[in-house]
């Protein structure tokens, strides 16, 4: 099982177009660095992006474990089951938004443990865990992600500027409202 | 054994020695000052003990050169760990010396020289001891002078020389038949520190040894540099701690809780929003004042609670470079990010941070350490410091970056050498095992630095060129 949740990351990043960072043509001296690297999106534009992507993956790994544990609580395995088909949704958006301003997707937060992300080790202690424990656990785990995933998507909304990320910021704060509704309170 | 061997043509030395030549013991220091002390019957006094005190190197903040003269032993000197090294103390006027007390840390000088100048360029050696075994060691001289320096060539261990205290004893005052050469005299004090010492008549009479004065480096002229001078490419800030913030204006602009907790210092305005204008127009808990530079790192957790340090100090050093490329060092341009350490490494392996404690000996490490009460876990971190000439930032906030690279030069890719700054933390976390400390980053060796600069463009390019490329240690007032 542990090994499963290293594969399904393993197999996203290898999804994720893993880049360089200087495709992302940086910006000159005199220009400053508030120009937009490419493309009609801002700094804070690709940082939301290139935040939500991993944040999204972690959490579709988290989603692939619990629907593992077929013995889980009904609505927890009902929130992975809708993690599992509206993340996949997004992450194919997000990764277009890149593509389509000719960015190469960086690497720089993949598997750091960053408020949002439930990391690998996190799952691997997660898969230890049995019965309620896991489910508490596991809602813990999601509840946390999707406060951070909702804060980030807020914050997208009152300081990005491109179209499509906006519409994704926008789509972000409303599923993960709607999900941390179906999570209840801790 | 230590043998302390006073130079042959110490003609003072050698006066006394005639007179007691019956009951002398050759090599033998405290004989003849336990003789001195019946024929001479006042003590020597300590002169050193608060006075103004330089050094080559520090091995940190907490190791400043005034510690081996603040009368306190459990506070102390450490040098950078390489030879040779030196500290000196000035002891505000001339005196007759006659004993140095080494009060060394474990790790001390193997191979030294004692030496006096009255002016603080021209040197005697009055002292050389070969194979020292460290601990408390007395060494007897006959000399006089303002300053006295030790001058370390050899060292005991990997790690720097370390003093607990550097006592210098005697008597102050005006001397007769002086062994060092009078200090020179208004203007021509700092005149004379920059030309060539043959010039100087004065050293005819001097007792020093030939090839015995520390080689200090030539410099340009205009500028005058006090005689005193440490010659070390340095500036310094000392940033107060400001706030702490889940957010972080190069990595996520804009994007306000985007990011694991941040511990800001410098800069009182810091957040997700900053930038260069924003920073100018702010406050700041740096000394010195004109320091607007955002400086922050993720928050040190002890058992899942924020423990804050009071400050950090900012070293802006030439080194790291060889001295020709330190001269040609660019002052930091405005608006330039830079990020030292790396907040997703996965192991120890590779990253720059040390971390070790102050107040006790404890093997650095690339992770947290265990300090013991009353020593204070710190952390140490180098920025890159070539830059790529062109970007203020990157999509990885690195690739504008780089580290030198043999033989002390920056690489072609990065051509543009400037101030490498060193960061230096002390933690208030004293007694606590490292099993409880975590980074909001992950573990001990995700700590990072990030730099947004907040430096006024004439303050930076006065210091870059007045103390870095001149090769002159100043103050947080960019004055050597």
């Amino acid at each position: 099982m542990r090994g499963l949740s290293a594969v399904v990351l393993l197999c996203l990043l290898a999804a994720g177009c893993v880049g360089t960072a200087e495709e992302a043509g940086p910006a000159g001296v005199s220009s400053a660095v508030s120009t937009p690297p490419s493309g009609e999106l801002t700094p804070t534009d690709v940082a939301f992006v290139e935040l939500a992507i991993p944040q999204n993956e972690s959490a579709l790994a988290a989603a692939q474990l619990t629907l593992k544990r077929s013995g889980s609580n009904p609505s927890l395995l009902a929130l992975a089951q809708q993690v599992d088909s509206g993340y996949r949704a997004e992450l194919e958006r997000l990764n277009g938004v890149l593509t389509a301003a000719g960015l190469t997707r960086s690497d720089q937060h993949d598997g750091h443990d960053m408020p949002g992300m439930i990391t690998a080790l996190e799952l691997e202690a997660l898969d230890k865990a049995q019965g309620k424990a896991f489910d508490d656990q596991m809602g813990a785990a999601f509840r946390a992600h999707l406060q951070e995933s909702l804060t980030v998507a807020q914050s997208e909304l009152s300081a990005g500027t491109a179209k499509p990320v906006l519409e994704l910021g926008a789509d972000i704060e409303r599923t993960r409202t709607e999900l941390l509704g179906r999570l209840g309170a801790p | 054994m230590t043998h302390v061997l006073p130079p042959s043509n110490f003609k003072r030395w050698r006066v006394r020695i005639a007179v007691l030549s019956a009951v002398v013991v050759a090599g033998s220091a405290v004989t003849v000052n336990a003789i001195f002390a019946a024929t001479a019957p006042p003590p020597p006094d300590l002169l050193s003990k608060g006075k103004a005190v330089t050094a080559s190197s520090i091995e940190g903040g907490s190791f400043a050169a005034n510690r081996a003269v603040d009368g306190d032993t459990g506070s102390r000197w450490s040098s950078a760990f390489q030879d040779p090294q030196w500290i000196q103390v000035d002891l505000g006027s001339d005196a007759t010396i006659s004993k140095v007390v080494l009060n060394w840390e474990r790790a001390h000088a193997k191979d030294f020289t004692l030496q006096t100048s009255a002016d603080g360029a021209k040197w005697a050696t009055v002292a050389t001891v070969a194979d020292s075994r460290g601990g408390v060691e007395t060494v007897d001289v006959s000399a006089s002078g303002r300053y006295v320096k030790l001058h370390a060539t050899k060292r005991s261990s990997q790690y720097g020389v370390s003093l607990w205290e550097f006592e210098v004893y005697g008597k102050a005052g005006a001397v007769s038949g002086p062994t060092t050469p009078p200090a020179p005299t208004g203007s021509s004090s700092a005149a004379q520190s920059t030309t060539a010492a043959p010039t100087t008549t004065t050293t005819t009479t001097s007792s020093a040894a030939p090839g015995t004065t520390t080689g200090s480096p030539t410099v340009p002229t205009q500028k005058p540099i006090p005689p005193n001078a440490v010659r070390v490419a340095e500036f310094v800030a000392e940033c107060g701690f400001s706030h702490r913030l889940p957010d972080d204006p190069i990595v996520f602009p804009k994007l306000a809780g985007a990011s694991h907790l941040h511990t800001f210092f410098g800069n009182t305005s810091t957040d997700a929003h900053s930038d260069t204008d924003s920073l100018m127009a702010a406050d700041t808990k740096c000394n010195p004042v004109e320091d607007k530079t955002a400086y922050w790192t993720p928050t040190v957790l002890v058992d899942g609670q924020p423990v804050d340090p009071p400050t950090s100090t900012f070293y802006y050093l030439g080194e790291g470079v060889n001295d020709e490329v330190t001269k040609q060092i660019q002052p930091i341009p405005p608006g330039l990010r830079i990020i030292a350490g790396n907040a997703k490494a996965t192991s120890a392996e590779g990253t720059r941070t040390r971390w070790d404690c102050n107040g006790a000996n404890v093997a650095p490490s690339s992770d947290f350490v265990s300090c013991p009460a009353g020593a204070k876990l710190q952390s140490y971190l180098d920025f890159p410091q070539c830059w790529d000439g062109k970007n203020l930032d990157s999509a990885d906030h690195k690739s504008h970056m780089a580290y030198p690279v043999h033989p002390g030069v920056c690489p072609p890719t990065h051509p543009v050498p400037l101030p490498k700054i060193r960061q230096v933390v002390n933690f208030p976390i004293s007694g606590v095992d490292a099993s409880r400390i975590k980074l909001s980053s992950g573990p001990g060796y995700t700590y990072h630095m990030d730099f947004m600069n907040g430096w006024p463009a004439a303050e930076m390019e006065r210091r870059v060129r007045d103390c870095i490329n001149r090769i002159v240690k100043c103050g947080h007032n960019g004055n050597p």
